[in-house]
Order: C-alpha cells, then structure tokens, then sequence
C-alpha cells in the first residue's frame, strides 16, 4: 500500500515538473505572449524587382525598423504576377509576425478580384501605410482638351495610352469615362515614360498615372499639362491642377484611386505583436532620414494606424467590387 | 553639350573615377563570363553599396558593368560553347568551333576587338544624336516597330537555310512559348495551365541557359576529353591572340554592318543584344561569297556577332537617356539608380545634369577598353581552359549557371525550368534542330503580338496604318527584298555567289 501511494506521489511529481519546465521554456520563447518578440530576424516581402519605388522605400523603413527592434528586418523580393506571389506567401505565412509585407494597392485587390487567387486582403493583419501617390490624368500640351466638357462633347472615341486591360490605371480610365460620359478607347502597351512618348507621338489623347517620380517631373515640364487630380484638395507640387470635387465629380475624389503601399502581417498574427511592428513602422516613417529618402524616390510618406488602413482597404475592396463588373465588360468590348 | 563633355573628360583624372571604372569593368567582366549572371544582376548587386557616393563616380561604375558583360560573356561562348549572355549565343557559332581546333585565342583576339570596337562607334553615334534623340525617338512609331520585329523575325529563315522546316519549327515554337502567361494586351491568363510561377510567362535567362549551356554541358559530357578535340594542339599563346586581333579588320564592311545594326537595333525597347547579335549574323551570312563557312569556325561570324552585340549598349542608351525609356532589363537598373542617387531620368536628364550623361558615356567607353586589353592579355591563358578534361569543367560551370538562374528571381521553379530546358535542348540538338531559332521566336514573338495590337488600337481599327509611314513602307520594302533575295539564292545558288562576286 505504502509502495502504491510513493508511486502515485511520484507520478504526481513528475507532472507537476513537466508542466512548470513547459510553462518556463514557454515563456522563454515567447509561445504565450510577445514579450520576447522579436527575438530572430523579420523577413519583409516585396513584391517587385530590386530598385522600384516600393522596394527601396521598404529597404529605407526596414533598415530603421532593425535599429528600433534590435532585430535585422530583412527585405526579400518575391517578384512574380504583379505582387502576387508575395501576397500569396504573407497570406499563408505563420502568424508570429516573422513575416511582413509590402502591398501595391488597389492594385492587387483588383488583380485578385480579376484573377482570384485565394488570397484575402482583408484577412490580413494590417500594419500601416508607408507612401501613397496622388492619381491623376494629363496629356500633351498642346492637346485642345482641357475640361470633362470638352472630353465627352469630342464625338470620336477618345484614346487613352494605359499599360494593359486589367491594371490600375484601366480601372481609373473605366470609371472616370463612365462618370464623366466620355467615349473612349484604350491604347495599351505603354508603361512609364513610353507613355508620354506616346502622347507626344499622337498615339493616345489622354494618360492616367500616380503624379510621382518622372510622370509629376514630365507634367510639370512645358511638354505636358495635368486635367485633373482624383482628390478633394488641390495637391501641392501641381497647385493650379483642378481637382475631380472642383469640376463637380465628387464621387472620384477622396483619393480613392490613389496608389498606396500597405504593409501587413499575415492573418491571424496576434494583436500584441501586431502593436509592437505597427509602432516601430511608425516610428521609422518619422524619422528625417527615412522621409527625405523616400520623397527622393517620387513618393510621399502617409502614415495610417492599423485600424485606419484595415479601413482603407476595405473601402478599396468595395470600390473595385462596386466597378469590377464595369471593368470587366469594358475590357471584354475590345 | 561641348562644355559638359570637356569637363567630364577632366574628371575622368580623378582617382575615385578611375577606381569606380576599374570595379565596373571588374563586375561586368566577371559576371559576363559566368553564364547566367550578366549585366543585370551585376547591377541590382552593387547598386546599394553605391547609396551615398558621389552620383557621377556610381554612374562610372554603372556605365562600367553596362560596357563590359557582353564582351566578358564571348569567353565562355568561345571556350565553352556556352554563351556567358545571352548577347553571345551567336558568337558561339563560329567561336567553339575555332577552340576545337585550336584557335581558341584567335577567336579570344578576334571578339575582344571587335566588341570593342561596335562599342566604340556606338557611343560616337549616341554622343552625335543626342541633340536630336528626343526627335528619333517620337519619328518611330509601333507600326514601325512593328515591321522591325517581323523583319528580325524574317532573319530567322536564313539561320536555318541548312533545314528550314526545322528552323521554322522551332521558331515558331519560340513565339508560341512566349504567349505564355497572362496578357496586359487582352487581360487574359495564356496556358498558364493554373500556375501562378507561368503568370508573369516564361522568363527567358532559365531558357537560354538551359538551352545552350546546360545542354552544351550535356553533349560535351556525353563526348569527354577535352573542349578542344586536339589536345596536343599548339594553341599560339599571345601570338594567337594578337592575330586574332589584327584580322578584324579584314572584315571592315562586317564589322561596320554589325556596328550599324547593334546601333540601331539596341536603339529600339525591347529588341535587344539578342535580336542585334542574331541580325548582322544573319545578315553577314547572307552577303558573304561563302556562306557554307559560317558556323564552321569563320572569323567572320565572330566579328559580325561581338560588333552588334556590343554596339547595342550605345544604341540602348539613346531612349534611356533622352526620354527614360528603359530598352532592357540593364536600363531598368540604371534608372533605378538614378532615381536612388537623385537624378529624374528622362527630360531632365538632358537640360540640367549633362555631367551624369557625360560620365555614363565616357564610362562605357573607358571601360570597353579596358576590358579589351584586358581580356586581349589574358586570351591566352584563357584559352588553355579549352584543354582541361571536360569532367572537370561540366559541374563547376553548371553549378554556377544555375546559381545565375536563380539569381534572377530568387524561385526555385527557374531553376527546373532551365534543368528541363536542358533536357530538351540536349533532344533538339540530336534532331538538329536550331536552338537560335526558338529564342529569337520567343524574344520577337510577345513584341510582334504587342506593337501589332497597339497598332490598331491607335488607328481604332484600321489596318492601313501598317503601310502609311515612310519608315514602315522602307522596313516593308527591306523585308520583301530579303525574303527575294534568300528565294533567289536557293533557287540558283551558282548564279547568285557569281553575282555577289
């Protein structure tokens, strides 16, 4: 009887072990909370080549990021299917915040909504915005349009040089000539400066783009000249650029189709951890260093929190849903 | 303009100058010779290092890699058959089959100068347009382009006069390869069958390393010995090389035809060392009294092919100095790193920082010739890589292509891709089908398709566009003349090498 009652004890001991040295390893790597994160290197993907505005804004933010957590943030290009291979792979990364990454939006949303791949934006653990670019439409100088009016009253189709029927910009051009009842054509195969070549060489009359880098450089030169910005406030470096409110098109203002870039965790990350990234992004997006380096590459910082930018997002969903099948009809007409 | 240029031919004395000349020159002699790197990645790797240098001194070290890849890449194409890129698939037609008999360096001698000198008179070109660039640029127009790419496209028949069908074949499947994907044209996916990896198509550095070097890997593999089939040959150390060297200008009209071409062609986006490297082989082929001899081992070859493969970095540079439209993947870095050190490519390019212009310029033309004195002095020694047993030289070049391969986009599926490339490029060769020709469909292929589109897009429908502008009625009238031409020869060949005579 004795013998059985030492057994018992014994198995009870060694329970009660097991389960402290668990619980003490546990809490050493950080399985019940995130008071040791991060304790190894974060990756952050990108989703483009080497040298794009969003990469190298991100290897800006992430080398301040390092400094601020103790931790390298490394960046990783996962270039493929205009960003969706990275959002593929944030969207099935561990949610433990060892993974974070830039998205190009609406752009992608629209991409997926086109083409869908199973990836969820907004499942995603938002972390913040990084840089966004303001939308607008310009052609030739000496173009004889210069007003919505005078778009619409044109009679022939209007041609538009976009790079192809499923991107951004194909988006904004649908939505911009539905509301504004213009008739017009895409012209696609242009990217970049191809596009202002272009519209010097009369091959399109009108082109849409983020008025950053060489597009806001080309519009300010006297070459060509800005129609209108898709905001509510008159932008900075073009301040004499109508806005879409002003010429009364209130409903493609708002910077609705701006082009934002987004960083996220991938679903499911826990809030704490989601607290300590959001707050170290937001920090480095503060930093002199870190902004001038960024306004250098064409792009304005524009700091959101996590529940603001989960919000944009979703407002991007529900713009692309509200025109998606516009899209779709207008590229299935060429 | 005079003024910018003088002052940046002082700079070229300042020691950071020199040094950033010598590391450009030293990256894109390297990353040229081992297949699969190239220019690109040379770029993409040193770009971040540069963050904080003086802007000129990053551009000479830019301009360096740019003027320097494709002639480092002839080496391996001569030595090995395996083009270091894919600028020199060509210059493996002619070259190899020199090595195998022992005239490695004269190969060596003959493609160091000639690249040399199509670099040369290609950045005399750039510097001469310059001030009308902008006005070329918008005179072509995509029906234009479009004709260039059918006549690039037309070439690919007499690169396959030895069995056309075959030829064709392949070509035709190169263009079909390169539909693959989803199309920014109609916004549709192509036989991706469901694969995210073929979204963005097929990415053409997994398929010419595969094709030609790690088939070549497999042929030479199957055969052992040595690359060169005699190794007691006696290949002529420096001799040999200076030779080489001195013989190009035997071939002053090829020479000159393939500068010409290398210009022009690498003038236009998209086109590039490939189309250029292809064309004025192509086209040499076709003038020459003795067109049997190309492909056997013919000076002649080599030049017409390192001259236009070289000459396409002055002609490449026109559109991206002047409008900032990136030609290729190597302008794509470069106006990244303008962006990164400051300087908006395009128009402001030409009004106010002629210093950058300058430097790039003076860069790649310093650079060529230090790569050619460099890779003239070396030939020798490179040349006896030719006698090492292949068992030795097969796993360490194939290890290093597929490194390059999946430096391109750090995925591991390029990296199958070009092993099954291989496997069926290693069948094509046994058939005797021309690989050439399927990677010239498959780089013209997607382009054709686009300006074609784009064509029509702009004239809303109208197909007479195509036959409208003088320079689309010029390029018609050349491709109708070579198509004549090439049908004229095989239908009395006595007569027409008579008549070429």
């Amino acid at each position: 009887m004795l013998l059985v009652k030492a057994k018992n004890f014994v198995r009870l001991a060694a329970v009660v072990v097991l389960i402290t040295s668990i619980s003490v390893f546990s809490a050493g790597c950080g399985i019940f909370g995130g008071d040791d994160y991060p304790s190894s290197d974060i990756e952050w993907y990108v989703g483009f080549s080497a040298g794009g505005g969003f990469d190298t804004a991100s290897r800006i933010i992430a080398e301040e990021m390092s400094t601020d957590l103790g931790t390298n943030v490394v960046v990783r290009n996962l270039a493929g299917g205009g960003g969706r291979r990275a959002a593929q792979e944030i969207h099935k990364a561990p949610a433990d915040g060892y993974a974070i990454s830039i998205m190009n939006m609406p752009n992608q949303i629209l991409a997926e909504k086109i083409d869908p791949q199973g990836v969820n934006f907004n499942n995603l653990s938002w972390i913040g915005r990084a840089v966004i670019q303001t939308y607008g439409l310009y052609t030739a100088a000496d173009s004889k349009f210069n007003t919505p009016a005078e778009l619409a009253a044109a009679g022939d189709d209007i041609r538009f040089c976009l790079s192809g029927l499923s991107g951004h910009s194909f988006l904004v051009a649908s939505v911009t000539t539905e509301v504004m009842k213009i008739a017009w054509n895409p012209v696609t195969g242009y990217k970049g400066a191809e596009t202002q070549a272009g519209l010097l060489r009369g091959d399109c009359e009108l082109a849409l783009g983020p008025m950053a880098g060489s597009t806001l450089s080309a519009v300010q030169s006297p070459d060509f000249k800005a129609l209108w910005i898709y905001e509510d406030d008159r932008f900075a470096p073009l301040p004499d650029v109508p806005t879409v409110k002003e010429l009364g098109f209130p409903q493609l203002g708002g910077g609705k189709f701006a082009n934002n870039g987004l960083v996220a965790a991938s679903p499911g990350t826990p809030d704490d951890i989601v607290k300590k990234l959001s707050e170290s992004f937001d920090r480095a997006l503060q930093d002199p260093d870190v902004i001038a380096g960024i306004n250098k590459k064409g792009m304005a910082v524009s700091r959101l929190s996590p529940a603001e930018t989960s919000s944009v997002v979703d407002g991007m969903s529900g713009i692309v849903s509200e025109y998606l099948e516009l899209v779709r009809a207008k590229s299935q007409s060429r | 303009m005079i003024e910018a240029m003088i002052a940046a031919l002082a700079n070229m004395s300042d020691p950071a100058v020199i040094a950033a000349i010598c590391l450009g020159t030293l990256l894109g002699v390297i990353f040229g010779v081992i297949p699969g790197l190239g220019s690109v990645i040379a770029m993409t790797l040193i770009m971040p290092f540069t963050f904080g240098w003086d802007p000129i001194v990053a551009m000479y070290v830019f301009a360096g890699i740019i003027g320097t890849a494709s002639t480092g890449g002839a080496v391996p194409a001569i030595l090995l058959n395996t083009p270091g890129t894919i600028a020199n698939v060509c210059t493996t037609f002619d070259g190899f089959p020199m090595t195998r008999r022992g005239e490695g360096g004269r190969a060596i001698g003959l493609a160091a100068t000639a690249s040399g000198l199509g670099t040369l008179f290609s950045i005399v070109v750039l510097a001469a347009l310059l001030p009308v660039a902008k006005l070329l640029i918008l005179w072509f127009t995509p029906p234009d382009f479009f004709w260039m790419v059918i006549l690039g496209l037309i070439a690919v028949t007499f690169a396959s006069r030895q069995n056309m069908v075959k030829g064709l074949a392949a070509g035709g499947v190169g263009i079909l390869l390169s539909l693959i994907g989803f199309s920014s044209v109609f916004g549709v996916r192509r036989y991706t069958l469901g694969s995210e990896y073929l979204w963005d198509g097929i990415e053409i550095v997994p398929l010419v390393i595969g094709f030609f070097a790690l088939s070549e890997l497999m042929v030479y593999t199957s055969r052992g010995g040595t690359i060169a089939q005699d190794a007691k040959v006696n290949l002529g150390g420096m001799k040999q090389i200076l030779r080489g060297a001195l013989e190009v200008f035997q071939h002053k009209a090829i020479l000159f035809r393939g500068s010409i071409i290398g210009t022009v062609i690498g003038a236009i986006p998209g086109a590039g060392g490939a189309v250029a490297n292809f064309l004025s082989y192509s086209t040499a082929k076709q003038a020459s009294k003795n067109p049997e001899l190309f492909g056997t081992g013919h000076p002649a070859g080599v030049v017409a092919s390192e001259s236009a493969n070289d000459a396409k970095d002055g002609g490449i540079l026109l559109p991206t100095l002047t409008f900032g439209i990136p030609g290729n993947g190597e302008m794509v870095i470069l106006m990244a790193a303008f962006i990164l050190h400051g300087i908006q490519p395009g128009r402001d390019l030409l009004v106010n920082r002629l210093d950058i212009v300058w430097a790039i310029i003076l860069g790649v033309i310093g650079a060529q010739i230090l790569t050619t004195i460099v890779i003239l002095a070396g030939g020798a020694w490179l040349a006896k890589i030719s006698l090492v047993p292949v068992k030795y030289i097969a796993p360490f070049v194939a290890i290093l292509s597929l490194i390059g391969v999946y430096a391109v986009r750090s995925n591991i599926w390029d990296v199958l891709l070009a092993i099954f490339a291989a496997l069926v490029g290693f069948f094509m060769r046994k058939a005797g089908f021309p690989l050439i020709t399927l990677i010239i469909g498959f780089v013209l292929g997607h382009l054709a398709e686009e300006k074609f589109t784009q064509s029509l897009q702009i004239s809303q429908g109208d197909y007479s566009i195509f036959f409208t502008r003088p320079v689309s009625i010029i390029l018609l009238i050349a491709i109708v003349s070579m198509l004549g031409w090439s049908l004229y020869r095989s239908a009395n060949p006595a007569r027409a090498n008579s008549e070429s005579n």
